[in-house]
């Protein structure tokens, strides 16, 4: 590609981050600012330049991620993308090892080491997991003393070492360790030439050793990220380290992107007063490219989670338009719905908590709207029920039915769905092989267990928690539960040390700026599941979202809809 | 042989159903009505399958039979007959295409119980099968087609009411121009399509891309009494797969039963709420915007016919199968009492009918006149003539509205009753 063509379509700040690549930079990048498009257009930059895609490096947080990196750099760089790193930490460090050191490791899952744990402790499994937490977060923390100091991290570490086994944290620590030693870093010194680190405000301890180390190779590292998107602290994130970035490395570039591609100006705005109020960050005045004001942020007060949901639903049922007949006889608005152009996946309902998730569900299953639940755990028992399949599978009890069989496996599953599945699997394969229908079965059970047991087909409103949005855009956002003490979150129930209120905004504002044209903020009056205060008052933030940018709605109104459809005439 | 099929009702798993609508609700009903195969309806439904499994059983020939165990003895000695099922199911099917909203729903027929649950393994994974017998899926139709047609080769994919303006591939509101649009190049699998209670052969034959497609129809009934409203017929022998056969190639397909196509509820243009039925003509005088509210008028499928058709109005393609258009018993009775066709007096009279002369469908189109006079009485007799010669006029349904039938002016009725009292 051209150096024109490269730069085709850039603002100047997006030019100076692609084109500034001999220095270390600090590119700030608010949402909807085109950072992943940025850093697809300097990876194709770099590689213009003749370097070879083997001396570029790119770590992203997540596997989603590094896909869309992936996708969206190959779009320009064509086949030198199979060439590039583009991947998680926790996959660079896998990388690392596999050249780096002469033992052949096996990476051990959690239940794995809750097992080494136990034998270790002699104890429970609760006592196993806590000792696990502890062990993951020293090591997180690089916290050498207290692995020094602990006898049971020292003894975990020792069983690992003698079978040669590693945890998913030793996949960062022990390259940290193998990087020490020049001699053996060689073959990746000699290599690396050019770094990027995506999310930089979201990396730990050990992490920054990591890069550290690596900046001792080559000076050219480029830290993207945003501080005020920082939301990983209770997992031992320090956004210190993003804020440091130009004392650490030495004659650092700051580049500042500031021009919002996503959301309205109205969004922009509301979520730019909000997140001024905290003290930690790098200083930047987003603004919306677009020159539309967009619609007000509506703050929708119910009575309770049950009419939060059914608010919620609602808003979607105006959008996509009547779902069935019978709502059509309900809802007269579906007079305007004919020029609709809204699809499922259009929608995000986003939440501090995971408990808030039911009420939702229920909402939504009740008014029969397609929706997953990112995150969902639902399924996981399916694998373990695959797995108990397998087992007759390898003994190979050829007395046994396909109904006895499954009737078997499935007797760890208490849920009707569950049983329900059962059912189906007996029908779609009772009339095959019995060995070829569990094989079948044992399949389409992993499929639903992933961790995306959704069809990628599929259409459906997402629902999550406000954590997991992170990098996601809607059309139409949905902030629910913004009551004091759910967001900001404060467990004033146990011994937990106090909120960060930075973070919780900075959480709030990651919400807000999901949303490409309209965002709701709702809340609850009453919400007695909470072991809290069973009348709490509205998030403090919504009083720092400007006064013109919203519109108060007040929901706690019964309404026909929520109960259950009734028959429309008489038969 | 000649019989009579209605392949999509719902269960009482689905919305806005009647709880009669179960297993052995509709196999006596199907009797009444004279249907010797009727489609299960809400296959995907988890509950919904847990009856099938339990309460049918395979009858050897694709089909499935009630257990004996399940059989009743309330039905008529005239009406009593073997009925078949057949797994069918439908799917409501929200996505995006090309920018727009569509919503298109399609009914689904299977061959077996092992296809039918491959095709609700498949679904369980792209929307929720348990909140609704007619569940709403994310998912593009042509996808839909794909997995059914992937789960066993002698599926069958019709494409549901396809005029009814919001949910239905051609529909005003949410469908799309032809069925090429929608499911590209997998439109050769779709052998026919259901043309709902709003239009009839007539309307569908002024469609040159149709000639090829059988126009099928069946009732959607959500309660007892309205299964068979439209239906079927068949001439050939009772399988699965000489039926699918008749469908595909129209060799062994006798042509349908229809409504009257003005009392189905989206016939015509307007707005119920605004008291507003407006002929294609009037809405395009009108500019689709209604005089009383100033908003978007519902479009009807008359409208939408006039808008695809390249023919005429009488055209007829070569070949193209027959049907007759009846007017539901029950609605006859209540139109010569004066009555509501739910009402006792009515059904009490219909039941006489039926138990003296046979199935309603016998009734309806085959039965004497002078036979059914003896059994009811003479306005009865007059109201069948003039339906099966269809002289009768109804009030355009329209925006959700029925259509409202008229057999008698008041003053012909008292006329008929008055000769009655003379003789």
């Amino acid at each position: 590609m051209t150096l024109d063509s490269i730069l085709q379509g850039l603002n100047d700040s997006q030019k100076e981050a692609v084109t500034h690549i001999e220095e270390p930079i600090l590119v700030v990048a608010g949402p909807g600012t085109g950072k992943t498009l940025t850093i697809a257009r300097r990876i194709t930059y770099i590689l213009s330049k003749g370097v070879l895609p083997e001396e570029i490096l790119a770590i992203t947080f997540t596997n989603r991620a590094a896909k869309e990196m992936k996708e969206r750099t190959e779009l320009y760089c064509g086949e030198a993308i199979r060439g590039i790193f583009i991947g998680t930490f926790h996959a660079f460090g896998m990388e690392l090892i596999r050249r780096l050191s002469d033992i052949n490791y096996r990476l051990i899952g959690r239940d794995e080491q809750i097992e080494i744990l136990k034998n270790l402790l002699g104890g429970s499994e609760k006592d196993a997991q806590k000792a696990l937490n502890n062990i993951s977060r020293t090591k997180n923390l690089y916290d050498e003393k207290a692995m020094e100091s602990n006898e049971i991290s020292k003894h975990y570490q020792k069983t690992l070492n003698q079978n040669g086994l590693i945890d998913i944290d030793d996949l960062i620590l022990l390259p940290v360790e193998l990087l020490r030693n020049k001699e053996r870093a060689k073959p990746v010194a000699g290599r690396l030439k050019y770094i990027m680190i995506d999310e930089y405000q979201d990396i730990n301890p050990v992490q920054y050793q990591l890069i550290k180390r690596l900046s001792g190779f080559t000076p050219n590292i480029c830290a993207v990220g945003d501080s005020d998107q920082a939301i990983y602290a209770f997992r031992g994130a320090d956004v210190e380290n993003f804020l440091n970035f130009e004392k650490d490395f030495l004659g650092a570039k700051k580049v500042i992107l500031q021009e919002n591609f996503r959301s309205s100006r109205v969004i922009v705005g509301a979520s730019q007063s909000l997140i001024k109020n905290n003290k930690k960050r790098i200083e930047n005045h987003i603004f919306a490219s677009t020159n539309k004001d967009g619609v007000p942020v509506k703050v929708i007060a119910t009575t309770d989670e049950r009419e939060e949901a059914w608010a919620i639903v609602r808003e979607v049922e105006k959008r996509m338009g009547a779902m069935s007949h019978y709502k059509l006889m309900n809802i007269r608005e579906s007079y305007d719905y004919q020029e609709g152009t809204y699809r499922f996946s259009d929608f995000a309902v986003l939440y501090r908590t995971n408990t808030q998730v039911r009420a939702i569900k229920d909402a939504f299953m009740d008014a029969g709207i397609p929706f997953k639940v990112i995150g969902d755990e639902r399924y996981g028992i399916l694998k373990k029920i695959g797995d108990r399949i397998k087992v007759y599978l390898d003994n190979k009890k050829g007395d046994m039915t396909l109904q006895e069989i499954l009737n078997d496996a499935f007797c760890i599953a208490e849920e009707d769905d569950l049983k329900g599945m059962k059912n189906q699997l007996v029908h779609a394969y009772k009339d095959i092989p019995i060995e070829e229908a569990l094989h079948k079965i044992i399949l389409e059970l992993l499929l639903f267990s992933s961790s995306d047991a959704y069809d990628p087909r599929a259409e459906a409103v997402t629902l999550m928690t406000l954590h997991m949005s992170k990098g996601l855009e809607f059309r139409v956002v949905f902030i629910a539960g913004a009551e004091d003490g759910l967001i900001p979150y404060s467990a004033t129930w146990s011994e937990k040390e106090d909120y960060d209120i930075e973070e919780e905004r900075r959480l709030f504002y990651v919400g807000m700026t999901r949303a490409k044209e309209e965002l709701f903020i709702t809340y609850c009056l009453n919400r007695p599941s909470f072991n809290r205060q069973k009348n709490p008052l509205p998030s403090p933030f919504i009083k720092e979202i400007p006064k013109e940018c919203i519109e108060h709605i007040n929901s706690s109104v019964k309404d026909k809809n929520r109960k259950k459809p009734k028959q429309q005439r008489l038969f | 042989m000649s019989f009579i099929a209605d392949l999509h009702i719902h269960s009482s798993f689905s919305r806005a159903t009647s709880p009669d609508m179960t297993l052995e609700g509709i196999w006596r009903w199907a009797q009444l009505k004279g249907i010797t195969v009727i489609g299960t309806g809400d296959f995907t439904h988890p509950g919904w399958f847990n009856e099938i499994t339990e309460k049918l059983e395979p009858a050897g020939n694709g089909l499935y039979s009630l257990k004996k165990a399940y059989l009743k003895q309330d039905i008529p000695q005239s009406c009593k007959a073997d009925v078949f099922f057949m797994l069918t199911g439908e799917v409501s099917c929200i996505y995006s295409k090309d920018k727009k909203t569509r919503k298109v729903h399609s009914i689904l027929i299977v061959p077996d119980l092992a296809t039918a649950a491959k095709i609700n393994i498949n679904l369980s994974r792209i929307g929720n099968l348990k909140s609704d017998g007619r569940p709403i899926i994310g998912l593009d139709a042509k996808e839909l087609l794909k997995i059914t047609l992937d789960a066993s080769p002698d599926a069958m994919f019709i494409p549901a009411h396809i005029w009814t303006p919001h949910f239905s591939v051609f529909g005003a509101a949410s469908g799309f121009d032809s069925l090429e649009e929608c499911f590209e190049e997998l439109t050769p699998h779709i052998y026919a399509v259901e043309t709902g209670l709003s239009s009839d052969p007539p309307m569908n034959w002024r469609l040159s891309c149709l000639d090829n497609i059988t126009l099928v129809s069946n009732s959607d009934a959500h309660s007892p009494a309205k299964i068979g409203r439209e239906a079927n017929i068949f001439d050939g022998g009772i399988s699965y797969m000489e039926m699918m056969e008749a469908i595909k190639t129209r060799k062994g397909f006798g042509g349908t039963i229809e409504f009257f196509p003005e009392e189905g509820k989206y016939h015509y243009d307007g707005h119920r709420n605004c008291g507003i039925c407006l002929t294609p003509e009037q809405t395009r005088a009108y500019n689709y915007i209604c005089p009383v509210c100033n908003r978007h008028l519902t479009i009807g499928v008359m409208h939408r016919v006039i808008s695809l058709a390249d023919r005429n109005h009488g055209a007829k393609p070569a070949g193209a199968p027959g049907y007759r258009s009846i007017i539901p018993l029950p609605e006859i009775i209540a139109e010569t009492k004066k009555m509501g066709p739910g009402s006792k007096a009515v059904l009490s009279i219909y039941y006489k009918v039926i138990s003296a002369l046979g199935p309603e469908f016998k009734v309806l189109l085959e039965s004497p006149y002078c036979d059914i006079e003896k059994v009811s009485d003479q306005l009865t007799m007059e109201a069948i003539v003039r339906m099966r010669e269809g002289r009768v006029y109804i009030s355009p349904g329209y925006d959700g509205e029925y259509g409202k039938i008229k057999i008698f002016e008041d003053i012909e009725r008292d006329s008929i009753k008055g000769q009655m009292s003379l003789f």
